[in-house]
C-alpha cells in the first residue's frame, strides 16, 4: 500500500471523528478568541496607565471621545476566497465615487443592525418589514384586504406577498427584491443576460430610466456598471445598478455602498429580479479620521490586513488597483470603510494570459481608533 | 448581504430539488471547502474547480443521503475529488502544498510491498484505521484528522491547538510511530 492509497482510505473513515475534530477547531477558536480578548483588555488598561507615553505617539487630531473599535478576522464558513479573472486590470469596472486623489479627512462609522453571528440574526423586526411590504403594495395599487402576506420557507427572517407574475420580499436587512416569473420580456434590440457586455447594459439602462420613471424622477441616480471578470469558462459578466450621486463626496460614497437599486437579468434576456437596498444607518458610532494611503500600504507590506485569498499578499508591486469601499456583510459589527487593494497573484496566471486578482482589505480608519481580534 | 441557513434547511432544499441548496451550501461552507481543497492542490483555480465538483456531487447524493452533519459531508466530499484530480492530473507539485509532506511524513509508517488491492482489503483497513483511533486520546486523534484528513499544515494545528510547531511535530512523529506497529500487527505491513 503506498502512502497516497492511506490518505485515501482515510477519507473512508466514519463521520464521527471528522465531527469530533470540526468541534475541536470550533472551541479551539472560543478559547483562542477569549485568551485575546483578555490580553487585548490587559494591554488596553497598562496603555492608560502609561498613558502619558501614548500620548505622544497619537497623531494630533486624535479624538479621545470616539469609541475604539474592535474588528473580528471573520474566516472559517465565509464566502470563498474572492479572487477576480481577467486579462488586465482596466476591464475590472465601477462607478465608485472614490479616487486616490481625494482628501477625505474622515468617514462615518456605523453600528450594523443587520448581523447574522454565533447562529443568531439580528435585524428588521416582522412589523418593519411588514409595514415595508404595505408601503409597496400600495405603490402596485394593491388594497390591505388583497394583500396576503406570508413567511418564506427557505430565506431565513423574510417576508413577501405576490401578486401576478411579482413576488415582493423583504429580509432581514430590510433589502427589498422583486422578482418575477416568468421574466419581464424587454425589446428585442435590447440584451439583458448574464453575459451582457457594458455597451448593452447601457443601453438597458437607458431603456429602465424610461420603464421606471418614478424610480429615477426625483434624485440623481447614477448608471453604475461593476464587474469585468471572467469565470472559469471564460465568459465575461457585469452588474447593472444605479446609486444617487447628490451630495458632498461623503455623502456620494455612503450611496455608493449602502443605497443602490440593482437589476438583474436572465440567462435569456429579461428582467428577472430587482433589489432595492436601503441599509439602515441609523446607529452611527462617529466619524473616524482616515489614514492616509501610504499608512495603509505600509500595513499591507506588514501583513496587516482582511483576506480570504490563500497566499499571503506577493509584494506591493503586485498591487494594481485601489478602491474604498464600506464592507456591508453580516458578519461585520460595524459598517466602516477599508482600502481594498486588488492584488496580481503571479502563481494564478494561466498560460492563456488570464489573470487572478485577490482582494485584501486594509481598514481605512486611523489605526490608533481599531483593534482586531 | 449573505445570509446563512441552517443545515436542515440547506438539507430540505437539497431534498426538494431546490438548486438554492448550492448556491446557501457555498455561502455557508464555501470557505471551508475551499482551505480543504488549497491544502490539497495549492491552486486556486483547480482548488475551485474541485469544490464545484464536490457542490455537484452533493446535489446528485442528497437525496438519497441525509447527512448527520452537513459539514462533515461536505469535506469528505471535497477532500476526496481534490484527491481524486490530483491523482488523475499525475502532476504533483513537488515541493507545494501540504500533500508532498503528508506523503513523506506518512513513507516510514505506512510503505509495504503489499498492495491494498481489493475492496474488502481496504474495509478491513478503514476498520484497523478506525480501532487504530480509538485508541488514541480524543486530543491526539483531533490532531492526526487536522493533519492527515483535513490537511493542514503543522503550522495551522500548532495554531488551532495553542502549541509549538515542534511540539505537533513530535506529538505526530509519535502517532506515527504508534501506527506503525499496529498496522504491523494486524498485518497490513511487511
Amino acid at each position: 500500500m503506498n502512502t497516497f492509497k492511506f490518505l485515501e482510505i482515510l477519507g473512508e473513515i466514519d463521520e464521527t471523528y471528522i465531527i469530533d475534530a470540526i468541534k475541536s477547531h470550533e472551541h479551539a477558536k472560543k478559547v483562542h478568541q477569549f485568551k485575546r480578548n483578555f490580553v487585548i483588555v490587559t494591554c488596553f488598561g497598562l496603555l492608560i496607565v502609561f498613558g502619558f507615553i501614548v500620548a505622544g505617539t497619537r497623531t494630533k487630531e486624535y479624538n479621545p471621545d470616539l469609541p475604539i473599535l474592535t474588528i473580528a478576522d471573520n474566516d472559517a464558513d465565509g464566502m470563498g476566497f474572492q479572487g477576480y479573472m481577467a486579462y488586465e486590470i482596466e476591464e475590472l469596472v465601477s462607478q465608485n465615487p472614490w479616487n486616490e486623489s481625494l482628501q477625505i479627512k474622515t468617514l462615518p462609522v456605523y453600528k450594523n443592525r443587520a448581523t447574522f453571528q454565533n447562529g443568531i440574526l439580528n435585524g428588521a423586526s416582522k412589523d418593519e418589514k411588514e409595514a415595508k411590504l404595505v408601503e409597496i403594495a400600495e405603490l402596485f395599487q394593491i388594497s390591505k384586504e388583497n394583500l396576503v402576506i406570508e413567511e418564506s420557507v427557505t430565506e431565513e427572517s423574510t417576508l413577501f406577498f405576490e401578486y401576478d407574475n411579482m413576488r415582493v420580499s423583504v429580509g432581514f436587512d430590510m433589502m427589498i427584491t422583486l422578482s418575477y416569473n416568468p421574466i419581464l420580456t424587454i425589446p428585442d434590440n435590447l440584451n439583458f443576460s448574464f453575459y451582457s457586455t457594458q455597451e448593452e447594459l447601457l443601453k438597458v439602462a437607458q431603456y429602465l430610466k424610461k420603464l421606471y420613471p418614478f424610480l429615477f424622477e426625483v434624485k440623481n441616480m447614477t448608471v453604475n456598471i461593476t464587474g469585468g471578470d471572467y469565470d472559469f469558462q471564460m465568459n465575461q459578466s457585469f452588474e447593472l445598478s444605479f446609486f444617487e450621486k447628490n451630495g458632498s463626496i461623503e455623502e456620494q460614497i455612503l450611496d455608493y455602498n449602502f443605497r443602490k437599486i440593482m437589476f438583474i437579468g436572465t440567462e435569456k434576456s429579461g428582467i428577472w429580479m430587482i433589489r432595492f437596498e436601503h441599509t439602515d444607518l441609523s446607529e452611527k458610532i462617529g466619524d473616524y479620521p482616515i489614514k492616509s494611503m501610504k499608512d495603509a500600504k505600509r500595513e499591507l507590506s506588514k501583513g496587516k490586513y482582511f483576506t480570504t485569498v490563500p497566499y499571503e499578499m506577493p509584494g506591493l508591486e503586485y498591487v494594481e488597483k485601489v478602491e474604498l469601499i464600506y464592507k456591508n456583510l453580516s458578519v461585520e459589527e460595524y459598517l466602516m470603510p477599508y482600502y481594498r487593494f486588488y492584488i496580481e497573484l503571479p502563481e494564478e496566471e494561466r498560460e492563456n494570459g488570464m489573470k487572478c486578482f485577490g482582494i485584501y482589505d486594509v481598514p481605512a480608519i486611523a489605526s490608533e481608533y481599531y483593534t482586531i481580534n | 448581504m449573505e445570509n446563512k441557513m441552517e443545515d436542515s434547511k440547506i438539507i430540505n432544499l437539497f431534498w426538494a430539488r431546490n438548486q438554492e441548496a448550492i448556491t446557501c451550501l457555498s455561502k455557508k461552507y464555501g470557505k471551508y471547502c475551499d482551505t480543504i481543497a488549497f491544502s490539497i492542490l495549492h491552486n486556486m483555480q483547480d482548488s475551485q474547480e474541485c469544490v464545484n465538483d464536490a457542490y455537484l456531487n452533493t446535489w446528485n447524493s442528497i437525496p438519497p443521503q441525509e447527512p448527520k452533519c452537513l459539514k462533515a459531508y461536505l469535506g469528505k466530499l471535497t477532500r476526496n475529488t481534490s484527491l481524486n484530480y490530483l491523482k488523475n492530473k499525475q502532476t504533483q507539485k513537488r515541493g507545494k502544498g501540504q500533500i508532498d509532506l503528508m506523503l513523506s511524513e506518512l513513507e516510514d509508517c505506512i510503505a509495504s510491498k503489499n498492495d491494498v488491492e481489493s475492496i474488502v482489503e481496504e474495509h478491513e483497513l478503514v476498520r484497523v484505521i478506525q480501532l487504530f483511533l480509538d485508541g488514541l486520546s480524543l486530543y491526539k486523534r483531533n490532531i492526526f484528522i487536522s493533519r492527515y484528513w483535513f490537511a493542514m499544515s503543522n503550522k495551522e494545528v500548532a495554531k488551532k491547538y495553542q502549541l509549538s510547531e515542534n511540539q505537533v511535530s513530535t506529538i505526530l512523529f509519535r502517532i506515527r510511530n504508534d501506527l506503525k506497529i499496529f498496522l504491523t500487527k494486524e498485518d497490513f505491513m511487511v
